[in-house]
C-alpha cells in the first residue's frame, strides 16, 4: 500500500507546499491564483453550494455514461456481426470523433434546451467511442481454436456468444470503460457550460464571472476526486468480474 | 457404408490458398474407424493432419471426396479436442468439465457440475475444481480438456496430439490414464500424433502419413493386450511394431 501509494502522494504534497509558498512570497493576489490553503478553506466554506451541484453534475455524467454504454455495446455487435453493418458504420464512427464535441454542444442547446438531454448527449458522444472500439476488438481478438472446440461439440452460436465471445472480450470492455469514465466528468462539464442553471461547470463558469477564483478551483478539486472515484469504482469492479484473470496472475497462457 | 464403420475419410482432397500460391494440403486420404475403435494418425509435422481433422468433425469441407458418419449433420456430433487444450480460461476446471456435459447431454449448469465433480475425483482432479485453468500444471489441464471431451458423450472423438506439450514423464501417465479413460467411454477415437511409441501405446490400428501434400501410406494393426501396462513399452511385439512404423515414416514405401 505505502509503496504504491506514497510515491504520487508526496509528489501533490512537494507541490502543494511549492505553491503555497509562491502564493505568500509573491503576494499574488487571490482571484489570480488563490493558494492552496484558501481554495481548502474554501472547499469547506462552500460545502453546500458545491455538494448540492456535485450531485447534478453527477447524475449528468452517470446517466450519459450509462447511455453511452448501451450504445457502444450495442454498436459493437453490431460491427461485430454483421460485415455490412461494419462496413457501413465504422467510418461513420471514426468520423463522429473528427467533429469536436464542443462545438455542436451549442446546437445541442438549441435543439433540446437547457435541462438534463443534452448534458447526457454530450457526455454519451464524448464516451460511446472508446467502448465501442475497445469492444469490437475484444470480440475479433477470441481465440478460433476455443470456438472450434465447442462447435465441435454441439454449442449454438448463441452459446458461443455467451461462453467463449463475450466473456473473451470483457477485459477489452473494461479497458473501454476505465477511458470512458474518466472522460465521462468533462463531458457533463462541458454540456454545463453551454448552458445550465446548475452543476459544478455552471459553477465554475459563474465563480469565475464574479472573480472567485478560490471557488473555481474547488469545484475543480471536487470534480477531480469525482473522476477518481469512477475510475476506482470501475477498477474495483473489473477485479471483482474477471477474477479468474487476476487470480492466475495474468493472461491464461 | 460398410458394417461397423463408425467414421471413414475417402479420398480426400483439400488445397488451400495462400496469396496467389496453392497449397495441396491432403491429396486422396482415406482412413476409417470401426465404432469404438482407437485409431492411431502418424506423419512427419505440418502434413495436414490436423486439418483432416478439421474435415472429419465437419469444421470445413473436402474439396473432393467424401467424409461417412452415421449422423448429418457431422459439426457438433464428433468431439475435436484442438492441440492447446482449450479450456476456457474464465471457466474453473469443474465448469470447464461441466460444460461437455452441458452440451452433450444438455444438463442443466448445477446437474452437470454434480456429475463431472464425482468423475474429478475419479480421474486425480478432486481439489482443484474451484481452480481457473491458469493456474493448472499443462498435465491437468490436459486430463481436464480430455475429460470435458469424453464427457460430452459424442460418438467420436477427434483428438489432436493432445498431449504434445507435455514432458514425457507427465506424458506416459497421461496416456495410460487416455487408455482407462477411453475404456471407460468407449468412443470412437481418432488421435493425430507424431509420437511413434504414444501411437502404438494407445491405438488398434495406426496411419503412416506421408509429408504435405498428405496421403496414407502404411496402415498397421497393433495387436497388443489391452488395458496395456507401462512396461508394454518394452516388450519385443511393441518394439518391433516401432521399427516398422519408424521405417515406414522414413518413407520406405
Amino acid at each position: 500500500m505505502a509503496r504504491r501509494y506514497l510515491p504520487p502522494a508526496s509528489l501533490v504534497v512537494l507541490a502543494l507546499a511549492l505553491w503555497q509558498g509562491a502564493a505568500a512570497a509573491f503576494r499574488v493576489p487571490s482571484w489570480v491564483l488563490p493558494s492552496p490553503a484558501l481554495i481548502v478553506q474554501t472547499l469547506w466554506t462552500d460545502r453546500g453550494l458545491l455538494l448540492a451541484n456535485t450531485w447534478v453534475t453527477l447524475e449528468e455524467t452517470l446517466l450519459g455514461f450509462a447511455v453511452a454504454l448501451a450504445a457502444g455495446l450495442g454498436l459493437a455487435f453490431l460491427v461485430h456481426r454483421s460485415s455490412l453493418a461494419e462496413r457501413a458504420l465504422w467510418p461513420l464512427l471514426v468520423a463522429s470523433q473528427t467533429v469536436p464535441v464542443p462545438a455542436i454542444a451549442p446546437a445541442l442547446v438549441i435543439w433540446l434546451g437547457f435541462g438534463l438531454a443534452p448534458k447526457i448527449v454530450v457526455v454519451g458522444l464524448v464516451c460511446f467511442f472508446p467502448i465501442v472500439v475497445a469492444t469490437v476488438d475484444g470480440l475479433r481478438g477470441v481465440d478460433r481454436e476455443l470456438l472450434d472446440a465447442l462447435r465441435t461439440l454441439g454449442a449454438s452460436p448463441r452459446r458461443l456468444f455467451a461462453e467463449v465471445e463475450w466473456p473473451a472480450a470483457v477485459p477489452q470492455v473494461f479497458s473501454g470503460v476505465k477511458i470512458a469514465i474518466t472522460f465521462s466528468v468533462i463531458g457533463a462539464v462541458l454540456g454545463e457550460w453551454v448552458g445550465a442553471s446548475a452543476g459544478l461547470g455552471y459553477t465554475m463558469i459563474r465563480a469565475s464571472s464574479q472573480l472567485l477564483t478560490a471557488q473555481v478551483f474547488a469545484a475543480i478539486a471536487v470534480l477531480s476526486a469525482a473522476a477518481l472515484t469512477l475510475f476506482w469504482l470501475t477498477v474495483a469492479l473489473e477485479r471483482r468480474v474477471l477474477r479468474w484473470k487476476f487470480r492466475t496472475g495474468g493472461e491464461a497462457s | 457404408m460398410a458394417a461397423g464403420l463408425a467414421l471413414a475419410a475417402q479420398g480426400i482432397h483439400k488445397t488451400y490458398r495462400l496469396g496467389r500460391q496453392d497449397l495441396p494440403t491432403l491429396a486422396g486420404v482415406d482412413v476409417a474407424a470401426a465404432a469404438g475403435e482407437f485409431v492411431g494418425l502418424i506423419g512427419p509435422s505440418g502434413c495436414g493432419k490436423s486439418t483432416l481433422l478439421r474435415l472429419l468433425a465437419g469444421l470445413e469441407e473436402p474439396d473432393r471426396g467424401q467424409v461417412l458418419f452415421e449422423q448429418a449433420p457431422r459439426l457438433g456430433a464428433i468431439g475435436l479436442m484442438p492441440q492447446r487444450d482449450a479450456l476456457l480460461p474464465w471457466r474453473t476446471l469443474l465448469d470447464n468439465v461441466a460444460l461437455g456435459l452441458e452440451l452433450g447431454a444438455r444438463l442443466s449448469r448445477p446437474d452437470a457440475r454434480q456429475a463431472a465433480r464425482a468423475q474429478l475425483a475419479a480421474f486425480g482432479l478432486d481439489g482443484f475444481a474451484a481452480a481457473y485453468p491458469g493456474s493448472l500444471s499443462g498435465g491437468m489441464r490436459q486430463r481436464g480438456a480430455l475429460l470435458r471431451t469424453f464427457l460430452a458423450g459424442k460418438p467420436a472423438t477427434l483428438l489432436d496430439e493432445p498431449l504434445g506439450a507435455l514432458d514425457s514423464l507427465t506424458r506416459t501417465d497421461v496416456q495410460e490414464w487416455l487408455e482407462s479413460a477411453w475404456l471407460t467411454f468407449q468412443p470412437t477415437v481418432v488421435l493425430v500424433t507424431h509420437d511413434v511409441d504414444e501411437a502404438i501405446f494407445l491405438s488398434d490400428r495406426v496411419y503412416v502419413f506421408s509429408a504435405r501434400p498428405a496421403r496414407v501410406t502404411a496402415e498397421v494393426m497393433v495387436d497388443l493386450p489391452r488395458p496395456r501396462p507401462k512396461g508394454a513399452r518394452t516388450a519385443p511385439a511393441f518394439v518391433r511394431l516401432k521399427e516398422r512404423l519408424l521405417e515406414e515414416l522414413r518413407g520406405r514405401g
